[in-house]
């Protein structure tokens, strides 16, 4: 009979205390900010215009190593999930060149729309932000 | 055997149903406002019409442009929401510091976007993620503590599908973009029902539903949902668009609480009871709003019509000098915001102020704007004006 009050007793106090959970941030790679890595864009932000709904627009961004080390993109971040990314390659030697293309999904957008996109890299500022930008009819 | 059986099962039976009934309850919210005993007195005795306002520049930092400002010790700082730095400015823009950053170094922020931030009264910092994920700094910028939201939920979605029910927290989320407030040992934040069955294109919604939540800062339990729409809501459905409260705490837990698109402030004690309201609309504002009963359509509905429309965006309230701000858009073809200020509940003073215009605080008697970001012009700007006596 105990084990049975203690069973509904039990039952009851944690019907209403669940166990707190630790949060599931993603990892973010630890990233050698002393490299000698250098990144140059050729746009930091793309205004797509009056575009209509339900549509994918498409932003490209070129990137050049501009410094002596293999400059390393380690992360991207879209703002939203209407955002995803293709990147040509992360690894790119000094003088070369490589893509970002960025494709944005309207659906279900409208009205004026800014989204940034970061990208997590290897040299000294670390972090750069690209802007994307449209007015969705 | 059988009456003996029924006999000694009493007991059990009766400490179940009470342990049921405490259990249950503690998961409920029945704190909820009441608007009946609330006294309306609103005074304007206007003081002055316009105040010249300056600018600050902040100095030149690595930013993603995303960001807004908060004031601490008579510091300005610049929350970057994505790169994740708080960057510590001096009142006439520059630059002393940059704490913290994006990371997972152990007094870095693993986190891809600040969703809502807050200095704590003991000198530390409050962060969320865009999971419920939150992060406790101290005074040092160290990190001390991590956790997730816990709502406490004791129903499954779908069970809610069938029974929705307005007390219970697991029926919420936060408002994005609203503003948090950490108030003793508790953040304090406003809450909404995004809930496939219950939700504000509901015409039931502003009778029943709550509108704070607090949570515990040492483990992010929500202690409680309490609050409630004033009757105006539930008369006027098409204004719920801009139902969401914007509010401030004084020391005494009382709440000084405005809505989108009501004119009045409702002075609210800790237990809820409304105790007065006052207020006058702002000079301007356009007021046909248009709610929709499809909730897919709620938020880029919201957009329109605050396009359209004028409504309540901020308010702040400054104890020690007991002035009341509340900040307000007009609505479509008006050049500039405005805001209003209340000394001792008296409407004193209803300015132009530039268009988005936020306040994050008051340094030396003058009052700071949020962040104006110019990113073409890699520009971060600050509104500031002086306070007259």
């Amino acid at each position: 009979m105990k084990f049975l009050v203690l069973v509904v007793a039990t039952f009851f106090l944690f019907s209403c205390v669940q166990n707190s959970q630790k949060p599931e941030a993603d990892a973010i790679q630890n990233i050698n900010t002393q490299s000698n890595a250098e990144i140059q864009f050729d746009k930091e932000k793309v205004d797509f215009g009056i575009i209509p709904q339900d549509t994918l627009v498409t932003a490209l961004y070129q990137i050049k190593n501009t410094g002596s080390d293999t400059l390393k993109i380690t992360d991207i971040q879209p703002d939203c999930s209407c955002t995803s990314f293709y990147v040509s390659k992360f690894k790119i030697a000094p003088n070369d060149t490589a893509l970002v293309q960025l494709n944005i999904n309207t659906f279900h957008k409208h009205g004026n729309i800014e989204q940034y996109t970061v990208l997590v890299t290897n040299t000294k500022k670390k972090f750069y932000s690209l802007k994307n930008t449209a007015i969705v009819n | 055997m059988k009456k003996m059986l029924k006999y000694s099962m009493k007991p059990v039976v009766k400490f179940s149903v009470l342990a049921a009934s405490i259990c249950f309850y503690s998961c409920k919210s029945e704190k909820k406002s009441d608007y009946s005993t609330a006294k309306n007195k609103s005074e304007k005795l206007i003081k002055f019409n316009d105040v010249a306002i300056d600018s600050i520049q902040l100095d030149s930092i690595n930013t993603s442009y995303v960001g807004e400002i908060y004031i601490k010790d008579n510091s300005l700082y610049f929350l970057d929401s994505r790169f994740c730095f708080l960057h510590e400015f001096q009142k006439d823009g520059s630059i002393v510091h940059s704490y913290i950053g994006q990371g997972s170094g152990k007094n870095e922020l693993p986190v891809k976007n600040v969703t809502f931030f807050s200095f704590l009264p003991n000198g530390g910092s409050f962060f969320m993620g865009t999971g419920y994920d939150c992060y406790i700094f101290n005074e040092k910028f160290e990190r001390i503590n991590d956790y997730a939201v816990n709502w406490r939920p004791t129903h499954t979605y779908e069970e809610l599908l069938d029974k929705p029910d307005p007390s219970l927290p697991e029926m919420y989320s936060l408002v994005y973009g609203g503003k948090v407030r950490a108030h003793g040992d508790d953040l304090i934040f406003p809450i909404v029902s995004q809930h496939q069955a219950y939700n504000p294109t509901m015409k039931t919604y502003a009778a029943e539903a709550r509108i704070f939540a607090s949570m515990s800062l040492k483990n992010g339990y929500i202690k409680d949902i309490y609050g409630g729409f004033p009757p105006f809501f539930s008369k006027n459905f098409d204004f719920m668009v801009f139902g969401f409260p914007i509010f401030d705490i004084d020391q005494k837990n009382n709440y000084k609480v405005s809505f989108g698109a009501d004119s009045l402030i409702y002075e609210i004690d800790d237990n809820m009871n409304v105790k007065k309201s006052f207020g006058f609309q702002g000079r301007n504002m356009k007021t046909e709003f248009k709610n929709t009963s499809d909730m897919e359509l709620f938020n880029s509905n919201y957009h329109e019509q605050s396009k359209l429309n004028g409504h309540y965006t901020f308010l702040e309230f400054f104890e020690n000098k007991d002035l009341l701000f509340r900040g307000y858009s007009k609505g479509i073809g008006e050049a500039s915001d405005g805001l209003q200020i209340y000394k001792d509940n008296v409407l004193i003073a209803d300015i132009d102020v530039p268009r988005g215009f936020r306040m994050s605080g008051i340094i030396d008697n003058e009052v700071y704007s949020n962040a104006f970001i110019d990113q073409s012009k890699n520009a971060i700007k600050i509104y500031k004006f002086k306070l007259t006596n």
